[in-house]
């Protein structure tokens, strides 16, 4: 390992000793403390955190993955390049040890980099938000609902299946249906509208959730969010009562509040009124005299239970800001020892665009696979499907192989999770670690390691 | 042990019917930069290579050390494949531009080069010290290659080949950018790794340079072996004799000459030997050295690294006596 560590070493002196880190570093500075000031939030605490964690953190990660694909493109290419690499390739040093000192010194740079970058957004955001500045509520919204983990729990999702058959079969009963509509996609037209009528409450009415609550709980205030909109357009607010009653506990909490339509909003449940294990249920009243109020089915209310604090929350977002890091080095190293620096720059971008665009390339794919299957897909048929060719089965491998390959680098949103109190878990970052930094950085290194040993170094540049 | 113990006949280069073909992005043959040449270096042996600019110098050492791979034919080097790793722990190679990395000061270049092999860091920092004391940098240790002249980098390039105590030194245009006393050393330096037993393999411009150190040379035009063999196989004049003498007075010098005419049957040609260039430039700069105590640039070299001398111990400059 020792030479392993001396090209990483050196790889950190090139960094460390070029123009190239102080721009770096001047631009990482400049966006953490220049995007808080130059980006205005909605006025309120919290868009303030969303502005310092999701714009802020956010750009400080763009910055630094275009920096490690760039650098890492550049670590083999230019050496190779340069000739520099024949004074290393002529030592007893396999050239898999060389991709991994090239890949591991820019993870270390990362490393620092990152640290730097977070304890300095995490000070700033302290600084700013001292309580000194703050009004009570303020530190409340604050302390309870932003600076926090907690683990969203989902209501008990409304069956509407058998409902739906049912309709179905006497619609179908009833009227023939055309020759250009399948049934698969009127049931789920049903669906649709019995989950919105699910969701509907009329003036007067009410609409109850049902949440099964863990058998361990920690002993911290249970927060719900919610969004609401309203039958009437423009901005609206509507005036509402929530009842919240767990099993096992006498008494029930009721809360009236005026939410305006469209936004998020949430209100505290005192922990004296849950017990683990146990079945809570959560009533909205209308208490409108005109407005309908439709709550969206996937967001309607979900609750949030207290996990940890923020600052872990913090380092589990870093660390997954790392993994993504480490694994964009390995493909940086891998397009530079494989292609000259041009080359690899546009492999490693095209390759970048490949791993972004991984919900619309998974889509295609499982729709491809589903029309294979049943022989239609989803959505107004306007005409008969003709035979696929030998083009579009090649265009439908390629879409199912690269599905293959970007489907387990899809992660969710997490920035926006830490902005908004929300738990980043453990197991999400295990296995963003384990994904991203060994399997498929470990796949790289051996097709690197394969490809850079039948490379000739020293053909002429 | 003597030279000859010291020179065997173990091969510890082998090269048969060696060919490199150069192909275009298409695989197509573009350039035929090696054509099928054999030849086999034996232990001890200093071995130049020559010739004119595209002649395949280059492109044969870089398949001997690996960075290029042969179209056709077979090389052995220390007895493995040039792609095998392990041998690479015995080869020292000195590349005809110094691809060193202008970032790294003397100091750090010397340690980073010496970590890639199997050196324990007190060893690393015991060859890295005696290594640029013999090159006479120990005073810029601290300063970055890039900040070197050509002279100065070329030094630290030719400490780097030797920092592993190789047995085949592999150097391409050692001599180039250094002055008279740079090349001096490297020529004393290459003999003292002769006769240490090691191997040296060089290729050079520098007919002079290659004259005075290698026991054979091949000669290179157009990717084949034009001529090969030993310095005095192929240089001496068998039917010419030089003969040299204190000058004489007029009379005895005419007696000798009227002797050759009558004997020879030809006229003799007379001149008075010259001191070699080199030599003297060398001369001036001892004695101009004992002014100064301080100069920049390359400072005097304290001899050769101790790993590298014959007995393990510093030996003195042989230019210095």
């Amino acid at each position: 390992m020792k030479p392993v560590f001396a090209i990483a070493l050196l790889a950190i002196r090139s960094a460390a000793r070029s123009k190239v880190i102080v721009i770096l570093i001047a631009m990482l500075l400049a966006a953490i403390i220049g995007l808080p000031l130059t980006i205005k939030g909605d006025g309120t605490v919290a868009g303030y955190v969303q502005v310092l964690l999701k714009y802020t953190l956010g750009f400080a990660s763009l910055l630094l993955s275009i920096s490690t694909l760039w650098a890492g493109c550049a670590a083999v290419s230019s050496e190779i390049h340069a000739r520099q690499m024949h004074l290393v390739v002529t030592k007893p040093v396999h050239r898999f040890q060389v991709w991994l000192g090239k890949w591991l010194g820019l993870v270390l740079m990362n490393v620092l980099l990152l640290s730097l970058s977070g304890a300095l957004i995490y000070g700033l955001l302290r600084w700013t938000l001292r309580p000194a500045t703050l009004t009570a509520e303020e530190s409340r919204v604050l302390n309870e609902e932003l600076l926090i983990a907690r683990q969203p729990l989902r209501p008990v999702p409304v069956d509407v299946e058998e409902p739906a058959r049912k309709l179905l079969a006497t619609r179908m009963a009833a009227v023939e249906l055309p020759e250009n509509v399948h049934p698969d996609d009127l049931l789920n037209a049903i669906r649709e509208q019995l989950l919105r009528q699910a969701f509907t409450v009329p003036p007067g009415a009410s609409r109850a959730w049902t949440f099964v609550l863990p058998e361990s709980i920690r002993n911290e205030s249970f927060l719900f969010r919610f969004r609401l909109s309203a039958s009437q357009m423009g901005a609206t607010s509507v005036r509402g009562e929530w009842t919240v009653r767990c099993e096992g506990v006498d008494d029930s909490y009721e809360t009236v509040m005026v939410s305006p339509a469209n936004r998020l909003q949430s209100f505290s449940l005192p922990i004296e009124y849950v017990r683990p294990g146990r079945v809570l249920h959560v009533s909205y009243e209308n208490l409108h005299e005109d407005h309908t109020v439709i709550f969206p089915h996937d967001e309607g209310l979900i609750a949030y239970l207290y996990e940890g604090d923020f600052a872990m929350n913090f380092i589990r977002e870093l660390l997954l800001i790392f993994a993504q890091l480490s694994l964009l080095a390995a493909v940086g190293v891998t397009a530079g020892t494989l292609f000259s620096m041009s080359v690899a720059a546009l492999v490693a971008i095209y390759c970048l665009i490949i791993v972004q665009a991984g919900a619309y390339i998974t889509g295609v794919a499982e729709q491809s696979r589903l029309i294979e299957h049943t022989g239609h897909h989803h959505g107004p048929v306007v005409e008969e499907i003709a035979p696929a060719g030998l083009m579009e089965h090649a265009v439908k491998g390629l879409f199912a192989v690269m599905s293959v390959i970007v489907k387990p680098l899809q992660a969710p949103n997490t920035l926006e999770w830490l902005s908004n109190g929300q738990l980043v878990p453990w197991h999400l970052v295990g296995e963003t670690l384990a994904i991203k930094v060994i399997v498929y950085t470990g796949i790289l290194g051996l097709l690197s390691a394969c490809a850079f040993k039948k490379k000739e170094v020293g053909l002429p540049q | 042990m003597s030279d000859e113990e010291k020179k065997t006949d173990v091969a510890v280069l082998r090269a048969e019917n060696l060919t490199k073909i150069f192909r275009d992005f298409w695989r197509r043959p573009k350039v035929k930069a090696v054509d099928g040449i054999s030849f086999e270096i034996r232990r001890g042996e200093v071995f130049g290579v020559l010739g004119p600019n595209g002649s395949g110098k280059s492109t044969t050492l870089k398949m001997i050390l690996g960075l290029l791979f042969p179209t056709q034919g077979s090389l052995e080097v220390l007895g493995r494949s040039p792609k095998d790793v392990g041998a690479k722990s015995r080869i020292g190679y000195l590349p005809e531009e110094s691809y060193l990395y202008p970032y790294l000061t003397a100091e750090e270049t010397l340690k980073f080069y010496g970590s890639l092999f199997k050196l324990s860091d007190k060893e690393i920092r015991s060859r890295t010290d005696q290594l640029l004391e013999m090159i006479g940098l120990t005073h810029a240790r601290r300063r970055t290659v890039g900040e070197f002249s050509k002279g100065m980098a070329r030094r630290i390039g030719l400490a780097q080949a030797l920092v592993n105590d190789p047995d085949l030194v592999i150097l391409d245009e050692p001599t180039s950018g250094l002055d008279p006393l740079g090349c001096r050393q490297v020529k004393d330096l290459i003999q003292t790794l002769s006769d240490r037993g090691k191997t040296v393999l060089l290729s050079s411009h520098l007919l002079a340079d290659v004259e005075d150190v290698c026991d054979r040379i091949a000669i290179l035009y157009n990717g084949r072996i034009q001529a090969m063999g030993s310095i005095r196989d192929l240089l001496e004049e068998r039917h010419r004799v030089r003969l040299t003498f204190p000058e004489l007075g007029p009379e005895s010098m005419k007696a000798v000459l009227d002797n050759i005419r009558r004997i020879a049957g030809t006229e003799p040609d007379l001149d008075h030997p010259r001191k070699d260039l080199e030599r003297f430039f060398l001369d001036v700069v001892a004695e101009a050295r004992k002014q100064y105590e301080q100069h920049s640039g390359v400072s005097g070299s304290a001899g050769f690294a101790g790993f590298l001398s014959s007995d393990g111990t510093r030996e003195k400059h042989p230019s210095k006596e």
